[in-house]
């Protein structure tokens, strides 16, 4: 047997060995006192006798020798087993004795891994107090009845030489009082070896008197049995002799007396009152003497005594038990006992029984180290008591028996299987009071396992055992079977830390904290960091329970903290954690500590920094839009240089390269970052008190240090959270709450509810700013602080590419002083609009700064949708300001104005002289025309610049951005097709469809812009000429086919409208009457007063929206000259050819401008005007007048010819055919005149004129003719009552002269075809001449214009021009790509469609055509009929 | 009936532990596991000794607790597969069906290309295959 195996047979030796029982005078006792020693303590030490060599016999003569020796001392009061109750107190007072030892600071951050070896050697640091427990432990449960080991072989009856007659107090000394009880109840042999000593203190006097009575203490007891032992030799005053590290002699094997202490009888123990150590009057021959006198006993003694007995029990065993007739007796004598009950102690076996004889043999036997003879006993007992029932003596036996095996070391398994047995029947079958046995054996085992190396054995022994018992010592034995799993190979260490929670459990139970405290930590370092979050957030919460029980709050909460995050939890748990936390926090005295608390989550690396440095954000939508937008709506509002050079670079390099990566911002305006705080449990949390931490350094430290700077905030973010604490007054925070305005932000998160928190920091002076982290109060009680994550910049990549971090995450800032902002709103902004609808907005712009602010500038990416209206229009109500008023109008110079849209690009500046001051407000006026339907981002940019330039920013921007939602309402469609008698005239159609779903509209009045070109109604003809009264008017266009009977226009339904529309010649008009004309479409009591679209904003509207459409066209070579007729004069920028001038006319600005009305009646629209009239405005621009032909003709002439046919029968007539190229191209134009026959077939004429072509002039047949005549002269407006007088006076003679003719009704006679070039705008004459031969009604449409657009210098130039069209329509659409970014879609052609074909389409269609000539009317008139 | 599986990485991380039982001991299952792995380490550092042979990823019966019996399985990656039953009397090639379902199912898990090996499985898909592994094995007749 060797190592572990060797230490336990020590360790049995020592616990399994002869037991000395010792009976000392009061006056021994005193003697022993001074030296805070009771006698037996002063003896014990010396009784582990090493080094002894004696000789002894076994029963069977075999001689063999004791190499070593143990005894144990004990007084006779000590020899008795200790109530249950007083024995646990006992055993709880050495737990915690062991447990004081124990570090209890919680070890953070230990390393992965010397987990294991620091598991080991918390192991080890635990093994001897364990050890140190189990002999204790067995000691309690040591003199029990149903064992012969802890029977005492011999007395010691130890008298002072102080006490009076010696002699007489040995006698007394021996008395039965004095005796343990088990030798009165009979268990226990009284008759014991007895030894007498003389105890002589040496302070008391000189030996001699002690001698005397030795002797005569031999004289009465026998010279053998007495001895005289002299102490005290020395002197606490000179201890030169007495060696110092006696002391520990006694310490270590003192035992304690097994009642409980009082703590004061602890001291008394421990410490001496007078202060002397233990031993002091003890000197090297004092423990000489008593070595030499406990060696004399042993040997001389009490081994020759056991051997003795060993052999006469051995006889007196044989001579019973031995041979096959004492076993038949024995057998046949046992059945007699059957019928005994089976209890669990069995019989009483007094010590006179055969039974305890052998069990008293064995143990000696044992003692002596003759194990085989033990065994043999041992077995031969358990039969015996296996046949009585007797089970708890029979498990001690089979404990014995396997203890026995064991140091023979043989079988290792039967004796494995001994104390199995032992186990199982000191629990099954012998009651609880013998549970503690089984434990005892339980241990024995697993010692046995360990000595093997069988820790996983040893760990299940004990786990078992641990189960069993239901006390403090089941959490220990826990304790040690985590031990042994750490030990086995390999080590198991889940299992361990499995163990450690089960005795940390069993711990508290019992009430051990610290120990608890212990395993647990032990066990935390199994479990952490692995992802197994139930368990690691169970051993959390235990020791944070723990911790609040040791009133150790710190840790408690750091416990705490960690469980709290805890997502997997059910709720109840999660709720359960949170209040355990709080609480501990509340009763922590660091109430207002910051943690690094994980509740809420927060999302650290990705938070997003809102900051206005040049660029200032109207409202938080505008700050969302993408910066690409608004650098593309800032283009050419703010200077150029500084977008690509940041102002800092104008500086030197060394400032650059310190700050190239920090924002810039301004001093005494919000820092907002946005940090996503969400709740991973199912609890609401209450979060309060939320804020940003912030590092700022004063402008003045860092201009000269700025390096220093960077340094400390990494030092800053490196260091503790008791540091960021903003009022630790370190260097750098000092002043920090005076220069920083942080506000707290409060709220509640639902249950994994997740909310994004803007937080602000207001830097109230210029320096350097670093937002650090964000904190936290938790409900209203732990407060929490987070440090972002630094978005540093990244190691240089491979492709030597930076990866800088966008500004939004840069959480540096670099404070400029103060700059004026300017903050805008735009007040009566809609939501949602109707198509065309004009709304008159204000726009507030307010400067919220100390500084003023100048030079502000207005752009917006939609310059068609917004417009900046003029300070005036500020003063009247709307719409009446819209109304053609009596003030001067003043009207705008039109050309002027779309040249400053085309340089400027819409922007539009204040008045120079504008200067807002600090604290200041103004209004300005905006308009708001939504032009079209659809869903609009209205992004707006006000550009601004200090007042006084200062060392920060040269400009400032606002950015608003507006969301619009446009409905369409009423389309519009304008069709002009040229009036086929008049070549200033114009038909023009207007076809109006409301395309809202639910709303009315009341049509109001329709409009025309053009200093050429009038509108005017049609007028009924039963108008009577002449009476120009202003009512007459009125009523004329109300009778009108231009109105129709209701302006309502109600959802859904079509209207067509149609107006005259005249050429006024290019004559300038004067400015009153402006270039417009208006019809008011109201009915005739409507005195609504007209709305002037020739000034204001809707002449501006107008005017961009025509700058708009020609702008993709400005490319098209000849296209764009059909612009707009505002520029008739003043356009310097494109060609001015005359062709072009002439072109300029063809196009027409039609506006209707309708009201929407909330109610349908009349009343409620007077009355509510004011209010709720909603104007809208619909323009067409650039109506094109040239209809689907290119060449309009006209044929005049006289219409009544008078003629004597008589005289002559051929009447010729002139006429003169006006042909006008109203194309942009070069026309050859073929004039035909055709006679009846030769009509062509494909001709639009009506049979009867092409069948005749002429009317008699007969009374029947006048009316007929006279309607007709009325129908086709209806629209050149000529009386058809002259026309019916006529035809009434030249009735007669009319079939005659028809019959006359064969070639037809007349004859053209000067020109049967003839070819004119044309240019393009131009028109030319040619004449034409007719015969008629009869009196009548000639309709003289018998010739032909055909056309022809091919030229040959168009050819050339029209190839060129595609392909240069082609070219720039790419460009154009470039270059609206690049001015208009996403978000506006330019207006394209689509009301083109409705305004009808494009002048190029129509151009292309009728490149090529033929058409008959207009009717004409010819009456012809007899001069001679009434000579006739 | 089995009341608890679980998938542990190779760093002996749970990837995946549910239990199929209506209480609330999810902490019980999960020190059940854990310990468990002790026992796959011990199997898996000396096979020899345990009867294993080296080409089996069955790894038997892991220990016997009062209540329940636990199975491990290993895989080629070092994945371990353990199951909770409370059947006393199982045959092993029952178990050893069962774990090879289980072993597919991780195997297509841990292929869908979002899963980051060595972190826990997140697939509904997976726990959904699992459940209805566990639940088939519950109704199939245990002869």
């Amino acid at each position: 047997m060797e190592g572990v195996g060797f230490m336990l047979a020590q360790s049995v030796r020592q616990q399994i060995a002869p037991l000395v029982m010792v009976l000392a005078t009061a006056s021994v006792e005193a003697s022993c006192q001074k030296n805070s020693l009771t006698f037996v303590d002063l003896l014990r030490p010396f009784c582990s006798l090493a080094n002894v060599n004696v000789p002894v016999r076994t029963a069977s003569e075999q001689p063999y020798r004791l190499q070593e020796f143990n005894m144990r001392m004990f007084y006779a009061s000590e020899i008795r087993q200790p109530p249950e109750e007083t024995a646990e107190e006992y055993l709880l007072e050495v737990v915690n004795s062991t447990s004081e030892n124990l570090p209890a600071e919680p070890e953070e951050d230990v390393q992965r891994k010397n987990d294991f070896s620091a598991a080991l050697a918390a192991a080890d640091a635990r093994t001897p107090s364990f050890q140190k427990y189990v002999k204790e432990f067995m000691r309690t449960l040591a003199f029990s009845e149903h064992e012969a080991v802890d029977h005492p072989v011999a007395s010691i009856q130890a008298v002072s030489s102080s006490d009076d007659h010696p002699i007489s107090r040995f006698v007394e000394l021996y008395n039965a009082e004095n005796l343990p009880s088990l030798i009165e109840e009979g268990a226990m042999d009284p008759k014991l070896l007895k030894l007498y000593v003389l105890v002589h203190d040496l302070q008391e006097g000189s030996v001699d008197r002690a001698n005397e009575i030795l002797l005569e203490m031999r004289s009465t007891f026998g010279v053998n049995n007495c001895r005289i032992l002299c102490i005290n030799s020395g002197s606490p005053e000179a201890d030169d002799g007495s060696p110092n590290s006696n002391e520990d002699m006694w310490s270590s094997h003192s035992l304690r007396p097994m009642t409980p202490l009082s703590a004061s009888g602890v001291d008394k123990l421990d410490k001496d009152p007078s202060g002397r150590r233990r031993g002091c009057f003890i000197t090297q021959a004092d423990v000489e003497e008593v070595t030499d006198f406990v060696l004399d006993i042993a040997v001389k003694h009490i081994i020759p005594t056991m051997e003795l007995r060993v052999r006469t029990l051995y006889q007196q065993v044989a001579a019973t038990r031995k041979g096959l007739k004492n076993q038949l007796k024995n057998l046949w004598w046992r059945k007699g006992k059957d019928e005994v009950p089976d209890v669990s102690n069995g019989p009483q076996y007094t010590y006179t029984s055969m039974e305890s004889q052998i069990r008293v043999l064995a143990d000696y036997a044992f003692m002596l180290r003759d194990y085989e003879l033990a065994l043999s006993n041992y077995r031969l007992l358990s039969s015996d008591y296996k046949m009585d029932k007797a089970w708890k003596r029979y498990a001690g036996v089979q404990e014995m028996i396997g203890l026995s095996l064991f140091m023979l070391d043989q079988s290792k398994r039967e004796s494995e299987l001994c104390m199995e047995t032992a186990i199982n029947y000191y629990h099954q079958k012998s009651g609880l009071s013998s549970a503690k046995y089984a434990t005892r054996a339980s241990l024995w085992l697993t010692e046995m396992h360990k000595a093997r190396g069988q820790y996983r054995e040893a760990a299940v022994v004990l786990f078992r055992s641990s189960t069993e018992e239901g006390s403090l010592r089941s959490a220990l034995l826990l304790e040690q079977a985590a031990y042994c799993f750490l030990r086995t190979a390999p080590p198991m260490l889940r299992k361990y830390g499995f163990h450690l929670v089960l005795a940390g459990n069993q711990y508290s139970n019992y009430g051990q904290k610290t120990l608890a405290m212990f395993v647990y930590q032990c066990a935390l370092k199994v479990f952490g960091h692995q992802g197994w979050n139930y368990i690691s957030d169970h051993v959390h919460f235990h020791l944070g329970r723990l911790c609040q029980l040791l009133e150790n709050n710190a840790f408690a909460v750091q416990y705490f903290k960690k469980v709290i995050a805890c997502s997997h939890q059910s709720p109840t748990n999660q709720a359960k954690f949170l209040s355990e936390f709080l609480h501990v926090i509340e009763k922590s005295d660091r109430m207002g500590a910051v943690l690094d608390l994980d509740l809420p989550s927060i999302d650290l690396e990705h938070v997003y920094v809102h900051f206005e440095d040049q660029r200032t954000y109207a409202s938080s939508a505008a700050a969302s839009v993408p910066e690409e937008i608004w650098t593309s709506v800032e283009e050419g509002l703010v200077p150029a240089a500084d977008k690509a050079v940041n102002w800092l670079d104008a500086r030197t390099g060394n400032a650059k390269t310190v700050t190239a990566d920090y924002n810039i911002c301004v001093a005494g305006e919000d820092i907002g970052v946005d940090v996503e705080f969400s709740n991973p449990l199912q609890v609401a949390l209450d979060v309060s008190g939320v804020s940003l931490v912030c590092n700022f350094t004063a402008e003045g430290s860092t201009e000269e240090s700025g390096q220093e700077f960077s340094e400390e905030s990494t030092l800053y973010t490196s260091s503790s959270i008791d540091h960021v604490l903003p009022h630790d007054g370190q260097p750098g925070t000092r002043s920090v709450q005076d220069e920083l305005v942080l506000r707290e932000e409060a709220f509640t998160l639902k249950a994994g509810e997740s909310q994004v928190v803007r937080l602000r920091v207001k830097p109230s002076r210029a320096g350097l700013l670093r937002v650090v982290g964000v904190k936290w109060v938790l409900s209203k009680i732990a407060h929490g602080q987070r440090d972002f994550a630094v978005v540093g910049r990244k190691s240089k990549s491979r492709s030597n590419k930076r990866d800088e971090p966008r500004p939004h995450q840069r959480l540096k800032f670099r404070v400029l002083g103060h700059m004026p902002k300017l903050e805008v709103s735009l007040h009566e902004m809609p939501g949602r609009v109707n198509a065309g609808e004009v709304r008159r907005l204000v726009l507030e712009l307010s400067n919220s700064s100390a500084a003023a602010l100048k030079s502000i500038k207005f752009k917006t990416d939609h310059p068609l949708f917004l417009l900046v209206g003029d300070s005036g229009d500020l003063d009247q109500e709307f719409p009446v300001c819209l109304e053609v008023g009596t003030d001067a109008v003043r009207t705008k110079d039109a050309a002027a104005a779309e040249e400053e849209y085309s340089t400027s690009g819409f922007i539009f500046s204040f008045p120079e002289e504008t200067v807002l001051e600090g604290g200041s407000t103004m209004l300005w006026p905006l308009w708001l025309h939504a032009r079209q339907g659809g869903t609009f981002a209205l992004n707006t940019v006000i550009y601004y610049e200090p007042d006084k330039l200062s060392s920060g920013l040269r400009y400032r921007t606002v950015r608003i951005t507006h969301s619009l939602q446009v409905l369409s309402s009423l389309r519009v469609g304008v069709e002009i097709t040229p009036s086929p008698l008049r070549l200033e005239q114009f038909l023009l159609r207007l076809d109006i469809e409301n395309d809202h779903s639910a709303e009315s509209f009341w049509l109001r009045q329709v409009s025309c812009a053009g200093n050429q070109w009038s509108l005017a109604s049609l007028q009924p003809p039963v108008v009577e000429n002449g009476d120009e009264s202003e009512e007459a008017d009125v009523r004329a266009a109300y009778l009108s086919a231009s109105v129709c009977p209701s302006q309502l226009l109600p959802a859904g339904q079509n209207l067509s409208l149609f107006f005259k529309l005249l050429n006024v010649g290019s004559g300038k008009l004067t400015a009153e009457e402006g270039f417009t004309s208006n019809i008011r479409l109201g009915p005739p009591s409507s005195m609504e007063p007209l709305i002037h679209v020739g000034k204001g904003p809707l002449l501006s509207f107008l005017l961009r929206e025509k700058v708009h459409i020609k702008k993709p066209e400005l490319f098209a070579s000849l296209q764009d000259q059909v612009g707009g007729i505002a520029k008739t004069d003043k356009r310097k920028t494109v060609n001015t050819s005359p062709v072009e001038i002439l072109h300029e006319a063809g196009r027409v600005d039609v506006m209707l401008i309708s009201e929407q009305q909330d109610g349908m009646s009349m009343e409620k629209r007077i009355s509510s005007v004011n209010d709720s009239s909603r104007i809208i405005f619909n323009d067409v621009c650039q109506c094109s007048v040239q209809g689907s032909v290119p060449l309009v003709w006209v044929l005049e002439g006289p219409r009544y010819v008078k003629h004597d046919f008589k005289e002559d029968p051929f009447c010729e007539v002139s006429f003169t055919l006006t042909i006008s190229n109203r194309s942009n191209l070069d026309a050859h134009v073929t004039v035909e005149t055709f006679d009846v026959k030769s009509m062509p077939l494909h001709s639009s004429v009506s049979n009867q004129e092409k069948r005749v072509g002429w009317f008699p002039l007969t009374s029947s047949a006048a009316p007929g003719v006279g309607e007709s005549a009325t129908g086709l002269t209806t629209t050149e407006s000529v009386s058809s009552s002259a026309a019916a007088a006529a035809a009434g006076s030249v009735s007669s003679d009319k079939e005659n002269v028809c019959g006359r003719t064969s070639c037809g009704p007349y004859m053209w006679c000067n020109l049967r075809s003839t070819k004119i070039s044309l240019a393009a705008g131009t028109s030319a004459q040619v004449s034409l001449c007719v015969t008629t031969f009869a009196p009548g009604i000639y309709d003289i449409s018998r010739y032909q214009i055909s056309w022809s657009l091919q030229d040959k210098t168009l050819e050339t130039e029209g190839s060129l021009e595609s392909k240069s069209s082609m070219i720039s329509l790419e460009k154009s659409s470039k270059s609206t790509e690049k001015t208009y970014a996403a978000g506006f879609t330019p207006i394209s052609d689509e009301l083109g469609g409705i305004s009808g074909p494009s002048s190029k389409g129509s151009g292309d269609s009728a490149r090529f055509g033929t058409e008959p000539g207009h009717p004409y009317l010819l009456t012809c008139i007899s001069s001679g009929d009434d000579v006739i | 009936m089995i009341v608890c599986v679980a998938v542990v990485g190779q760093q002996n991380n749970p990837l995946y532990i549910q239990s199929f039982t209506n209480g609330d001991d999810t902490l019980k299952f999960h020190y059940i596991v854990h310990c468990s792995l002790d026992v796959i380490d011990e199997k898996v550092s000396n096979p020899k000794k345990l009867g294993v042979s080296l080409n089996e990823t069955f790894l038997g019966l892991l220990y016997p607790t009062e209540d329940y019996k636990v199975f491990g399985y290993l895989s080629n990656t070092k994945i371990k597969f353990i199951l909770v039953t409370t059947d006393q009397d199982l045959r092993d090639a029952d178990v050893r069906n069962i774990f090879r379902r289980f072993h597919a199912a991780y195997v297509d898990a841990a292929s869908n290309p979002f899963h980051v090996p060595g972190k826990r499985i997140t697939s509904p898909a997976f726990a959904e295959r699992v459940s209805s592994i566990v639940k088939s094995f519950g109704a199939a007749p245990v002869p």
